[in-house]
Order: structure tokens, then sequence, then C-alpha cells
């Protein structure tokens, strides 16, 4: 392409009035002066501003070259961020986090069912005579860590079905009297996420 | 009924084109209600006309060929990030020198407004015309510069005597010395003597396009002649006014 139909065409791409292949073709035309084409286009705009009246000192600047300059350094935006990481060497804190989830899970898992157990035990252990008063009291629940608690989901053990349902149903108040008061206080040794709503008895067969 | 046909046209342009290059003096700009009747029919018949022209070749709007650009940019093509500076350098500048007086703060703060543009290009998505995106970025680096650097856009109306002394008279200084002032009369001297020169028919291609500000498509229009005939004679007129203007520039610089 002569010197005159690259002129022709950035006289065009100034105004906005490429074709689409006219613009592919300036594109990839590996011939072009990048600094030949920033001075004519420099001179058209200069033209410009003189037709209009409107010369003045930002007229004569260009920055392109700068610019140009300055993007060379930049990445490209097709490029997939790098992500830096230490190749060589052991790094006992990268492979450690990694599994810091699992680890976590797993001992939380295993404190629950600790708890559990030692739940049930101390329950079964409790006279099944015992007053209703007597068992809200008694009931070994202070004793799960408030560390472990949100995890922890206490089944009741008691063998509710023996009472009469008069007692059924004292219990049933004073297990939501109690969880009613927990829920006031500072929720020590309650289970935050577990709230009593009724205690109903199961039938055996 | 053709532009032409309506005799609107030829009657502004005849009215327009003797007064280029008769002398030094500044060209007026023809009656904006007068103009503004010319674009409404321009417009009007445009609309009725394809996007395809003679040679069925597509023809790209101002914002199709900035996106085109931008989606080379965002594939990993920096040389279209050239061409979008090149073609907007000018119109960016002109906006921060608005706020900023000092050429060199000017250029400073428009590379940094070019530089911010093609980093945050990854997420343009073209909801707004590029040149749109890029006047709120070049708006905001301009404004935040002020504010970093405290100081307030400089009022131009300073008494002469006071400008020495005056915070903001950098543009006074640097500017408005005798050489320069006379190297700017020189040049506009030189284009306009190159304007008055051109045949008529390059004279209204680039009189349409640079003080009335109208499209290749437009002008094809007034002119009653294809695209391909207008984009040939406004350069053809660049080129003309160039070949007086690239000696003065040269000897000078």
């Amino acid at each position: 392409m002569s010197k005159e139909q690259n002129n022709e065409q950035l006289s065009a791409l100034l105004d906005s009035a490429l074709e689409e292949q006219q613009l592919q073709s300036f594109m990839q035309d590996l011939k072009r002066d990048p600094i030949a084409d920033a001075e004519a286009s420099q001179r058209y705009n200069l033209m410009g501003d003189v037709i209009r009246d409107e010369l003045d000192q930002s007229s004569f600047m260009d920055i392109s070259s700068a610019v140009h300059r300055a993007i060379e350094k930049e990445a490209p935006h097709n490029e997939t961020p790098v992500v830096h990481t230490k190749e060589q060497g052991f790094n006992l804190a990268s492979i450690f986090s990694g599994w810091q989830k699992p680890l976590t899970g797993m001992a939380v898992a295993a404190s629950v069912a600790v708890v559990t157990l030692l739940t049930f035990n101390t329950i079964q252990s409790t006279d099944n005579a015992e007053q209703p008063a007597q068992l809200a009291q008694s009931t070994p629940i202070d004793r799960v860590s408030t560390e472990i608690s949100r995890n922890v989901q206490v089944t009741s053990t008691l063998d509710i079905n023996k009472k009469s349902p008069e007692q059924q149903k004292q219990l049933n108040e004073y297990m939501l009297k109690h969880s009613g008061y927990a829920s006031q206080s500072t929720m020590q040794g309650m289970m935050p996420y577990v709230r009593a709503a009724e205690v109903k008895s199961h039938e055996k067969n | 009924m053709s532009v032409c046909e309506s005799g609107i046209v030829p009657s502004i342009v005849a009215d327009l084109v003797p007064r280029l290059g008769s002398d030094s003096t500044p060209i007026k700009v023809i009656s904006p209600k007068r103009t503004l009747q010319v674009r409404d029919d321009i417009n009007n018949k445009a609309q009725e006309t394809s996007k395809v022209s003679s040679g069925g070749k597509a023809r790209m709007g101002e914002r199709e060929i900035d996106q085109a650009l931008v989606e080379r940019v965002q594939q990993g093509d920096k040389k279209a990030f050239d061409v979008l500076v090149l073609k907007y350098q000018h119109r960016i500048i002109k906006l921060v020198a608005r706020f900023v007086r000092n050429s060199d703060e000017v250029q400073d703060v428009t590379q940094e407004a070019f530089i911010k543009a093609y980093r945050a290009l990854k997420n343009f998505r073209g909801d707004s015309a590029f040149y749109t995106w890029m006047y709120r970025i070049a708006i905001n680096t301009a404004k935040n510069y002020l504010v970093s650097a405290r100081r307030k856009a400089t009022d131009s109306a300073v008494d002469a005597q006071d400008a020495e002394q005056y915070d903001g008279a950098d543009w006074l200084r640097e500017y408005a010395t005798p050489e320069k002032e006379l190297l700017a009369q020189e040049i506009k001297q030189v284009i306009h003597k190159a304007i008055s020169d051109l045949p008529s028919d390059l004279k209204e291609a680039v009189t349409l396009r640079e003080m009335e500000g109208l499209s290749y498509e437009e002008i094809a229009d007034v002119m009653d002649c294809p695209i391909g005939t207008v984009r040939s004679r406004i350069f053809r007129a660049r080129e003309a006014i160039d070949t007086q203007l690239k000696p003065l520039l040269d000897s000078n610089y």
C-alpha cells in the first residue's frame, strides 16, 4: 500500500469513515509507521482547529507515542492472570491451608460424637422416677462446650412413654419455659440453634 | 426530493465557500438555524438509505468502528489501542485542557486517562459508546488530579501585569510567548491560503467536514456524489494543505 493510500485511510479513520474491510486492512498493515501516522494525524487535527478557529496550545500536543510505550509494559488483555506460587521448597503452611477445612470439620464431628456419648451415658444413669423439675435442672446439657455447641444435636433419650399425659403436659411446659428463659439469658449451657417446642411420646410397638 | 434538489444546501455552500481563505480572519460558521435545517434534511434522507455503500461494502458508524477496535484490544491486540489513541487523543487533550492548563500536566493527565482506559477495557461491554466511556474516564482523571494536586482550574481572564505572579499563569507564560504567537499566526495564514487555493470541490468537502462537522454520508448527500469520492476529496484537500503546512512545522520543531 502506498503512502498516499495509507494517509487516505488515516484521514478517513480520524473522521470515523472507514469501511469494515478498510479498517481490517488498516489494522493488518504491518508496514505502517506509527510515528508518521501520529504526525500526520496531528497536522490534520491542526488544520481542523484552524478552520474552526480553535487553535491553541493543545492543538500541538501528541501523546500517542508516550501511551504506546506505557501500554507496551502492560499485559495483553487475552492473557489469563498468572498465579504466582513458590515452585520450589516445601511450604507446610500452604499444604496445611488446603487441609484446614476438612481437618476442622473432622475435629468438630469427633467432639460432637464425644459429647453425645457423654450426654447419653449421663441421662441413662438418671433415675426415671425423678420429678420433671429435677429432670429439667439435672439435664447435663451445660457440660456441652460452648465452642462446639453450635453443631450439637441432642436427641432426648428420656423414656417419657412411661409418664402419664398430665406429667407429659407438665414436662412440656417446663421444657418450653426453660427454653424461653435460656434465650433471654446469655445462653450459656444452651444450644443456640435448638429450641424445644414440644415433647412428644413415641409409642413403642 | 433530494437535499441538493431542494436548493437549500447549494445556497449555503455558496455562502460558505467564498469566505474560506479570503484572508487570515477566522471563518465564521453559518447561521445555526440554517445549519440545523440542512442537517435535518440530510438526516431524513440518510435514514431512508441503507447502510450499504454503492460498492456493496458494509459501512460502519463511529460506534461500530470503535467497538471493533475495542474487541481487538480485548483479544490482546495492543495495536488496536494505538489506533483508538490516534483517533481520540486530540479530543481528549482538548477536554483535559479545560480543567488543567499547564501543557505538561495536560499531557500527563491525558496519558494517564488512556492508560486507565486500557486497563479497564477488559470490562468494557459496549453499553455506551467508547468515546462516552473514555470521556468520563478523562474527566474523572482530570478532577482527581486537581484534587490531589490541590489545584483549581485556572481562569484565563487574568490581568497581564499580574500574570507573572499568578499561580495559574503557566499557560500564559509558556504559550503566549511572542515566538509562539508568531508561529500560530503563520500557521493560520498558511492554512487559510492553502484552502483558498483548493479546487472548489475539495474546499467544499473539507469545509463541510471540519466546520459543519457533517459525516461523509451527509457530505455525499450534500455534494450528490458517492462516499468514496467524499473520502478522496477530503483527503486530497488535507494533503494539499499539508504540503504547505509541513515545511513550516518542520522548520519550527
